[in-house]
């Protein structure tokens, strides 16, 4: 058998081993965790911005909410009229007043009678979204809302939104994110990097990925796509009334 | 030392690796459920809200005020008229929640608001000189005993009704006759709240069915009704019956040396009843000491009659006659039961209750026991959707809704479990 001497030749080679494993373990929990961590809180970022457009288009004046002084509570009350009009002017963008330029999203609004059946149904917001390769995180759910076509005559609805955080809807919403901004005097000039996965294009006033595509708020002059995937680096300058010069 | 060593360090960082887990990580998803939960929850509120908001289609009201009609009329089911016809309350706010919430996955319950009504008491009292020492209790502590209950935040209204026949004098030094009006009658203190009525006969009683004699009390609950309080009967009032008697209605009599319950007893008992049932009117009925005790069969008999025969020994040509008193105390005797069984009966036919007292006293405290435990009743709930499971997750939300009519506001409480 081993003496005292040659026992100490294996169990210090070992316990380096093992150290060094539990050590690789560690670091290895440590960026595990870190990820899981990102994703929570990705998660957490999502639903919350999607509650809060429900919220703003329920109960802002600005979106849906019927206008009425008297109504304290936030019942998510619409108006039939408003709901019309987003129906008919915001069919492939977001309206501006629940606006939100790191994600996409898409609002269907469905009047439920005594049976359970959808009697009417509207829809607005963004009409396309990034290819399923190219999302990140989306969640779909809904709130119960009023549809109010008069003081004695308040229908029964749920108002679901699609929110979609996507390759798309960064790059979208950068753009638009700096078209509002020189609009409203703020900004001049604007930076960023952006990573895509596939190359993009621009045409028409629309950015696409492939097939899907979103109207942006202003035209991009010299700006006709990224054409590699990987990160590029964007610069954009307002020009009014209604444009975005873009260098690459 | 060195095997030590590597445990301790192996220990250490599993430690780490452990806490980095549950900690760090743990923090950020208590984070997100806490987020999703209180969503939720706010998904809830604003769900209700919206559903209440709604109209019904026929009526054109609001959800908020069909439930508030219903709990006021405390019927699930409200009629609008011939062109509208009924609104069924329930069933229209049945299919609203499982439309948004889902079928089985809640629960309401609205109650109508906590109104203190009005009490409205009449009081029948027999006027045979066998009452006397409780009509003197009466007259003593009947407007104590209501001045109390007004300080309790109680609103109660008395009008006593002594049966007709009035006016036999009472023993003792007072020599009061009993009847509520005239120098020589109770002379009760009346106030805007308590009054004192005597009944008349015949048509001059006002009634339908008048009391035909001085122990008539189930004609007299039947008059009494029809005539009303001194005040007049209103609306939404509780209101209540007490009947203060020790003889059956019509009078106890004997026969074959056994109590007599003829057609005319049963007749008139049967006219109170179907009165106070017809009318809504509960009956709280208080059998006075009809001299039982005192009966020559009884046991252990040793106490003082408290019926004022013994006053009829200073009348000069009744003195000493003790068959008189005897043969009074025995029909008393005899027909005790009687009185009581008609009592129970007429208490328990409606929703009343009875007592029987043995001094006068105990009958201001059984009138002070029946005013202070009366309240407005409250068995009408509109409930909906599925009772409240167990061992689940639940919800819950209050929202406060005004009543039409009243003034008042309720509590509408709903459940949601997933």
């Amino acid at each position: 058998m081993f003496n005292k001497g040659q026992l100490s030749y294996i169990i210090k080679p070992m316990t380096l081993v093992i150290t060094i494993v539990l050590l690789v373990f560690l670091l290895q929990t440590l960026y595990t965790n870190k990820v899981r961590e990102r994703t929570v809180e990705k998660n957490l970022d999502i639903v919350s911005t999607a509650t809060n457009i429900l919220l703003i288009l329920a109960n802002s004046e600005e979106c849906l909410a019927y206008d009425d002084s008297l109504i304290i509570t936030k019942a998510n009350i619409l108006d039939i009229e408003k709901i019309e009009s987003f129906n008919s002017n915001y069919q492939d963008i977001e309206p501006e007043c629940a606006r939100n330029y790191d994600f996409g999203w898409r609002v269907k609004i469905e009047q439920i009678n005594k049976n359970n059946i959808v009697e009417r149904k509207w829809e607005f917001g963004a009409d396309s979204f990034s290819d399923d390769k190219l999302v990140k995180n989306q969640v779909e759910f809904w709130i119960p809302v009023a549809i109010r076509y008069s003081e004695n005559d308040v229908r029964l609805g749920k108002m679901n939104i699609k929110l979609v955080d996507g390759e798309l809807e960064k790059l979208a919403g950068f753009f638009d994110w700096s078209c509002k901004m020189g609009k409203m005097n703020r900004m001049s000039s604007l930076t960023t990097e952006i990573m895509i996965s596939q190359p993009a294009t621009y045409e028409n006033g629309k950015l696409c990925f492939g097939q899907y595509c979103r109207k942006l708020l202003c035209e991009l002059i010299y700006f006709d796509g990224l054409d590699s995937e990987g990160t590029h680096e964007l610069t954009v300058n307002y020009q009014e009334p209604n444009k975005l010069l873009v260098s690459k | 030392m060195e095997m030590m060593g590597f445990l301790i360090l192996a220990v250490t960082i599993t430690g780490i690796i452990l806490l980095i887990k549950y900690q760090l990580v743990g923090n950020y998803e208590r984070s997100f459920s806490a987020l999703s939960g209180r969503q939720e929850t706010e998904g809830l509120r604003s769900g209700i809200n919206s559903i209440l908001s709604t109209t019904e289609e026929k009526s054109g009201k609001s959800m908020v005020e069909l439930i508030g009609t219903a709990v006021h009329n405390e019927k699930d089911v409200i009629y609008f008229g011939p062109v509208i016809g009924d609104v069924d309350v329930k069933e229209e706010i049945e299919w609203r929640f499982d439309s948004i919430l889902g079928h089985g996955k809640w629960y309401l319950k609205a109650k109508p608001p906590k109104i203190i009504p009005p009490i409205q008491v009449i009081m029948i009292l027999d006027s045979s000189a066998s009452l006397c020492d409780d009509v003197k209790e009466i007259k003593q502590n009947l407007l104590p005993t209501i001045n109390d209950l007004i300080k309790d935040k109680k609103n109660i209204t008395a009008t006593i009704y002594m049966l007709p026949g009035q006016g036999e004098e009472c023993c003792g030094e007072e020599k009061i006759k009993m009847k509520c009006e005239g120098d020589d009658g109770i002379n009760i203190e009346e106030t805007s709240y308590l009054h004192c009525l005597d009944f008349e006969t015949g048509f001059g009683s006002g009634c339908t069915r008048p009391p035909e004699n001085e122990e008539d009390w189930g004609r007299g609950l039947s008059c009494a009704i029809q005539k009303g309080p001194n005040e007049g009967w209103v609306d939404d009032s509780i209101k209540v019956g007490i009947v203060i008697s020790d003889e059956v209605s019509y009078g106890s009599e004997l026969k074959d040396d056994s109590c007599d319950l003829n057609q005319e007893n049963q007749d008139s008992l049967d006219i109170g009843i179907n009165a106070a049932k017809n009318f809504g009117l509960k009956v709280f009925s208080i059998k006075t000491n009809t001299g039982k005790s005192c009966c020559n069969e009884c046991e252990n008999c040793q106490s003082e009659c408290n019926i004022c025969l013994m006053w009829y020994d200073d009348v000069p040509d009744w003195q000493d006659t003790w068959v008189e008193r005897r043969y009074f105390t025995k029909v008393q005797c005899s027909c005790d039961q009687e009185l009581e069984n008609q009592m129970v009966k007429i208490s328990e036919e409606t929703g009343g209750k009875f007592y029987t007292v043995q001094k006068a006293e105990e009958v201001s405290e059984a009138i002070r026991e029946i005013l202070t435990e009366i309240e407005s009743k409250e068995d009408y709930f509109l409930e909906a959707g599925n009772s409240r499971p167990e061992e689940k997750n639940i919800r819950s939300y209050t929202i406060t809704i005004p009543v039409p009519y009243t003034g008042e506001y309720t509590d509408v409480n709903i459940y949601y479990w997933s």
